[in-house]
């Protein structure tokens, strides 16, 4: 029998090498970060204002096209910054030479946001470091902070929330952190699931209960799902799923007291609940 | 056959589930939780148990009759980059 081998048409190859199922995530923060937009000024939506405007001189090093809304320019160097992958496979010995789509598209994101992309690949580098320098457990704490600069970025960077920065940081562990359980990528499972359990741990102190459920309606089935393809992730989702569930529980006892880190430090958690745009039509 | 369903794994995952099927409605109903934004935040949870029970079962057909072993399992291919890679990796990322 005559061996088929599938080429892919060309857009479909484009969004392989570009890895442009990553737009998910990447795409979840960018409307994340025009949800607070409104907090920042209330004249800024996703098409209207520029972020930094109150920067002084500093705004044309984060913002060059100032006169842009930074809601979209956002939204752009999500797209443009998937050139990151092809560098990515260039890297890693994949493919021989570097695509020169890739290299306009990152020099693209620079120009749209330099100090947020610099800061983004400076996370991509730092995913690298467990492969270029030693795969150990101080090294995966640095991927994973990695992985914080580059998918979250924008929330910082552009949306300017920087009281997240330490919940983020648990998150990006306890996430980053599961995944190389899963995949036995980890020279240390304990440390891992010790680094996993404090991301749980962590959100009784940052938010109040209906972020908490939120987090454990939306984090459950994204991670469940890796189980539902290949059901030899179940202990994965399993554990995930009790962890996130006795959060839940403790949310909801915890009612009057959460965020805790206002009862310790009254307004350390600044109120960022965002004006509703479309109103429920009940 | 019903060795699936008394597996440590399994149970433990609709022990989560079931957590989650009585702590939703119960704070919709009491009115537990008030916030500008609980609708919404109540429909996701809704969602979100629709597709872990659908998921659930997804789980049990395609592990109908399989060694109950395989829910702990985790990735078979400890030394590939990538499952669709032919070869073992030569280089880090996966470990000793």
């Amino acid at each position: 029998m005559e061996e088929q081998t599938e080429e892919p048409g060309l857009v479909m190859k484009f969004f392989q090498d570009y890895r442009m199922k990553m737009l998910i995530p990447e795409l979840l923060v960018v409307f994340a970060v025009w949800y607070f937009l409104p907090l920042l000024d209330s004249s800024f939506s996703p098409i209207a204002g520029n972020v930094y405007q109150d920067f002084g001189v500093l705004q044309y090093f984060f913002q060059p096209l100032f006169f842009l809304p930074s809601g979209l320019v956002v939204l752009a160097s999500a797209f443009t910054l998937h050139g990151i992958y092809p560098l990515d496979n260039y890297h890693e010995g994949k493919i021989d030479k570097l695509p020169k789509t890739a290299v306009i598209l990152i020099g693209l994101s620079f120009v749209l946001l330099p100090i947020l992309v610099a800061f983004q690949m400076l996370g991509y580098y730092m995913t690298e470091m467990t492969e270029f320098v030693s795969r150990n457990p101080l090294w995966e704490r640095v991927e994973s902070v990695g992985d914080l600069l580059f998918y979250a970025g924008p929330m910082f960077f552009v949306g300017l929330q920087w009281w997240l920065l330490i919940p983020v940081f648990f998150l990006s562990q306890g996430i980053d952190g599961i995944h190389k359980i899963a995949h036995h990528e980890t020279s240390s499972e304990k440390i891992t699931w010790l680094f996993y359990f404090l991301w749980p741990l962590s959100m009784p102190f940052f938010f109040d209960s209906v972020e908490i459920m939120a987090m454990v309606a939306l984090s459950i089935p994204a991670f469940a799902f890796y189980s539902y393809v290949r059901p030899y992730y179940t202990y994965v989702t399993s554990i995930h799923t009790i962890t996130f569930a006795s959060l839940l529980l403790i949310a909801v006892v915890l009612v009057p007291l959460l965020p805790l880190m206002n009862i310790w430090f009254p307004g350390f958690i600044l109120p960022h609940i965002p004006p509703r745009v479309i109103p429920w039509p009940f | 056959m019903s060795g699936n369903w008394t597996n440590r794994w399994v149970l433990i995952l609709i022990l989560g589930i079931l957590i989650q099927v009585i702590i939703y409605p119960t704070v919709w109903i009491f009115q537990i939780f008030t916030h500008e934004y609980f609708p919404d935040v109540f429909l996701i949870s809704l969602i979100s148990l629709a597709i872990q029970i659908g998921g659930f079962y997804t789980i049990m057909n395609k592990t109908k009759g399989m060694d109950p072993s395989i829910y702990g399992q985790g990735r078979p291919f400890q030394h590939k980059l990538r499952e669709e890679d032919e070869d073992v990796a030569t280089r880090k990322p996966t470990f000793d």
